[in-house]
């Protein structure tokens, strides 16, 4: 039965990743949305919101420019909460940063299946071409062959990937917690997570005077809330309208040159 | 009779540009992509099928561009065709496409993107479960609602002078100032998440649902902004998260 279901997810994970590339882009398959579906699926929204959104802070700033690929994230994201579900059970704490450098692997190696792709397409519009030189004009046959042939990769490197992963990181995360770090250190790695990918975040920004600015944002939230506001929720929506009136402004502003 | 462009036509190109980038390949990028869409368009305007061909191979060469920004050449594209002016499209496309494509990428990649991701992620590690929807609904409105269909549209309306169309749009300036923005922003989120903590953690974890610790909290937040940098340019991610991981591991061991 766990052959099938993971088949089936595999599936989905491949059709979600359409989305990079193939189909509209329109950020399905980024890792907060694609969290979220997967979380559903899962009955667990909170994992696929924690998981997408670590996910997404790390590969925000792989940015799909010229030749470079992007590690996928819909891949990533599907096949962490798949594996993160199957030990949910256990103390999830202390495996799940197993398991999301075991996802950030796969990542990588989803590069390299774009790439064969990529290269599996310069065959595709070659083969095309010498259609339209015969007279021969069918696109819609060739947009289909791709997507079926990128779908058919993926569901196999997300299959593999599952598989594989449910099988060695009950090994590995006790090969590690009995060798290399205890569960509280795992734990703490855990709880922290967030803050990483906070962080790590940031170097998408080649802004001078950088941490002034960081450290601005800080202090006004601060006097926001320590002198002003109270309430949570209304504290959080004054600082958002706060930031969009600045945006705002700053959009006219740059667009008139005043 | 001459034949123009009518509304169902811009509907057929911003619907066929959805589809723009499959079967993008290593040899010659979105060449495909770029004549599916137009050709329902040369289709219209060449009534023989042999110059439907002679108009098509002629296009099928290099062409690599932002996804989003490339709107604007179906646009010219469309004008162009309407008046008769093919040939100049060729020579139009290879010189917008590299400008087209610096300032596509720095605006929709490297600051629209991480501006809503910033604006998402920050309210969710805040537990506010619904704030994936602004990344969603903010992303598409604006580019692929907005950009992609005005794109077509001044692209057809100035034709060739779009570029001076684009150039008074001023997004460079834009781009720098959502930059101190976004900064601006992810200072006072660091603070909310600070002060309210993690609510989302809990969630998760059963067993493990104790509340965070300010104090390693603002020591780690300060080792990584100031190493982040030397780190992230030296090695591959995760390389860079195995060494994340270390400085973490020291950091718990020197407070325990």
């Amino acid at each position: 039965m766990e052959f099938y279901e993971i088949l089936k997810f595999s599936f989905l994970i491949s059709l979600v990743n359409l989305d990079e590339r193939n189909l509209g882009s329109f950020t399905i398959s980024r890792p907060i949305i694609s969290g979220v579906i997967f979380g559903l699926i899962f009955n667990n929204i909170f994992l696929g919101l924690y998981v997408g959104t670590i996910i997404e802070m790390f590969i925000v700033n792989l940015l799909p420019v010229g030749n470079f690929i992007a590690p996928s994230g819909a891949v990533i994201t599907g096949i962490i909460i798949y594996i993160s579900n199957y030990f949910y059970m256990h103390e999830i704490e202390y495996i799940f940063p197993i398991i999301l450098l075991y996802g950030l692997s796969v990542g990588h190696i989803s590069k390299r299946v774009s790439r064969m792709l990529w290269v599996f397409d310069n065959s595709l519009v070659e083969k095309f071409i010498n259609k339209v030189k015969n007279g021969k004009i069918h696109f819609a046959t060739f947009n289909w062959i791709s997507l079926i042939v990128s779908v058919f990769a993926f569901m196999l490197l997300c299959f593999i990937s599952i598989f594989f992963g449910i099988f060695i990181i009950n090994y590995i995360s006790e090969f590690i917690v009995n060798n290399f770090v205890t569960k509280n250190i795992l734990k703490f790695i855990f709880k922290y997570l967030p803050i990483f990918s906070l962080v790590y975040f940031l170097n998408i920004y080649d802004v001078p005077y950088k941490l002034w600015f960081i450290a601005l944002g800080f202090l006004s939230a601060a006097i926001l809330n320590l002198f002003i506001l109270n309430s949570e929720i209304v504290f959080i929506i004054t600082v958002v309208l706060f930031i969009t009136i600045i945006f705002a402004w700053n959009v006219i502003t740059a667009k008139l040159k005043i | 009779m001459k034949i123009k462009i009518n509304y169902k036509d811009f509907l057929t190109v911003y619907f066929r540009s959805f589809l723009y980038q499959n079967l993008l390949n290593t040899r010659n990028f979105q060449n495909f992509g770029f004549m599916y869409v137009l050709y329902p368009i040369i289709k219209k305007f060449r009534i023989k099928k042999k110059s439907v061909i002679q108009s098509l191979l002629k296009n099928f060469e290099y062409f690599n561009t932002n996804p989003y920004f490339v709107s604007f050449v179906f646009g010219v594209a469309l004008n162009l065709i309407e008046r008769n002016e093919e040939e100049k499209l060729n020579r139009f496309k290879f010189d917008i496409m590299s400008p087209l494509a610096a300032l596509g990428d720095a605006f929709v990649w490297g600051i629209m993107r991480p501006f809503f991701v910033l604006i998402s992620a920050g309210l969710i590690l805040l537990n506010q479960i619904w704030a994936w929807i602004i990344f969603l609904v903010a992303y598409n409105l604006i580019l692929n609602l907005f950009f992609r269909f005005y794109g077509i549209i001044a692209g057809y309306k100035y034709g060739i002078n779009v570029t001076f169309k684009l150039a008074k749009m001023n997004l460079q300036n834009i781009i720098h100032k959502l930059k101190q923005i976004s900064l601006l922003l992810w200072g006072s989120l660091l603070y909310l998440i600070i002060v309210n903590k993690y609510k989302i953690i809990p969630k998760i974890s059963n067993i493990y649902s104790t509340s965070l610790n300010n104090f390693y909290m603002i020591v780690i937040i300060i080792l990584f902004i100031f190493f982040y940098n030397y780190i992230d340019k030296k090695f591959i991610p995760i390389v860079t998260y195995i060494i994340y991981m270390i400085i973490m591991i020291f950091v718990y061991i020197s407070f325990k």
